[in-house]
């Protein structure tokens, strides 16, 4: 389940095509990708990083982006951390938010503003790696990286 | 494992755009704002949003439309320009056409019949619209079912026009 609210629009299978593509390109850590076909009414992207927080080996980015620019890129990994970067209608957050570790239940304002899909991307991407080179999960959400 | 961090920033949002910007070149970047811009825009928020000069977009747009992949419209404010959704809609025809053959276009596409009469049983109303109307802000199992209602449908209509586009392939080409 994706956990989104709100009138998204059908799924943007080429939005997800992007987004495959921006992983693949800009973070070596992608081991394994799949992305199930344009007529499935429920694509999901899977792109799975051979590092993790603490003593996990690997974790998991699964990818929901629409055509009215919802998204929900979830994280997790087989220990049960879990966050979300979300992006759509929500009563109890401002559309734009985060789910914090260390599983995904509380929502606080996104540090993400960038809107298309390969821009959130790249931002999610930094934003995780950023918090993993420190192996502090509390820095997933975290605007800047200070030298 | 030592996990190299990411050269030093300021606000993430920046970096991801000057990632985005050394990776692309001008064009790529104009192109692919454009194919996302469904409402009549000027290209001074084209420029904007794909990182360009506005000259350099004007010129790109212009030849754009010349391929068919953007539409202009004068208005007394200037240009304005939106992509082409009859294109967009096209080129998914095409993409579905490149995927899969003919009888596996027949069987999705009952599997999708399937999907979208299972969603009207369960819901008693006849598209995702009026499905909308009747579910609470705060229900992910139903707003969900709505996202995947929504898919559905799209998708039967691509793959109707896919089926009608290969028959007729089949008589004219």
């Amino acid at each position: 389940m994706t956990g989104m609210l709100g009138d998204t629009g059908p799924i943007d299978y080429d939005a997800l095509v992007e987004i495959r593509d921006v992983f693949l390109d800009a973070e070596p850590l992608v081991t394994h990708h799949s992305l199930d076909g344009r007529l499935d009414p429920q694509p999901a992207l899977r792109v799975t990083v051979d590092a993790g927080f603490g003593s996990s080996p690997c974790g998991r980015f699964d990818v929901v982006w629409t055509e009215y620019n919802c998204y929900n890129v979830h994280y997790t990994e087989d220990d049960g951390l879990e966050f979300r970067f979300d992006r759509h209608p929500e009563p109890n957050a401002p559309p734009k938010h985060f789910h914090e570790p260390p599983d995904a239940e509380t929502r606080v304002p996104s540090c993400i503003d960038v809107e298309p899909p390969e821009l959130v991307t790249r931002a999610v991407l930094k934003c995780w790696r950023t918090a993993l080179s420190a192996d502090d999960p509390s820095k997933l959400n975290s605007r800047s990286n200070p030298p | 494992m030592g996990i190299e961090a990411p050269p030093p920033y300021e606000d993430v949002n920046e970096a991801a755009v000057e990632e985005w910007k050394q990776e692309t070149t001008t064009r790529e970047r104009i192109r692919s704002v454009i194919t996302r811009i469904r409402e009549p825009t000027p290209a001074s928020e084209i420029a904007k949003r794909a990182r360009a000069s506005e000259p350099v977009v004007r010129d790109a747009l212009a030849d754009l439309a010349d391929i068919g992949l953007v539409e202009t419209q004068s208005t007394g404010q200037g240009t304005l320009y939106q992509r082409n959704d009859q294109l967009s809609i096209y080129r998914q025809v095409i993409d579905l056409q490149e995927r899969y053959d003919e009888d596996e276009l027949v069987s999705e596409l009952q599997t999708l019949k399937g999907t979208v009469n299972s969603f009207r049983e369960q819901y008693g109303v006849e598209s995702p619209t009026e499905l909308a109307q009747q579910l609470e802000p705060d229900d992910p199992d139903g707003w969900e079912d709505h996202t995947v209602w929504q898919t559905a449908q799209k998708n039967l209509y691509l793959t109707k026009a896919a089926i009608s586009f290969a028959d007729a392939r089949k008589v004219l080409a």
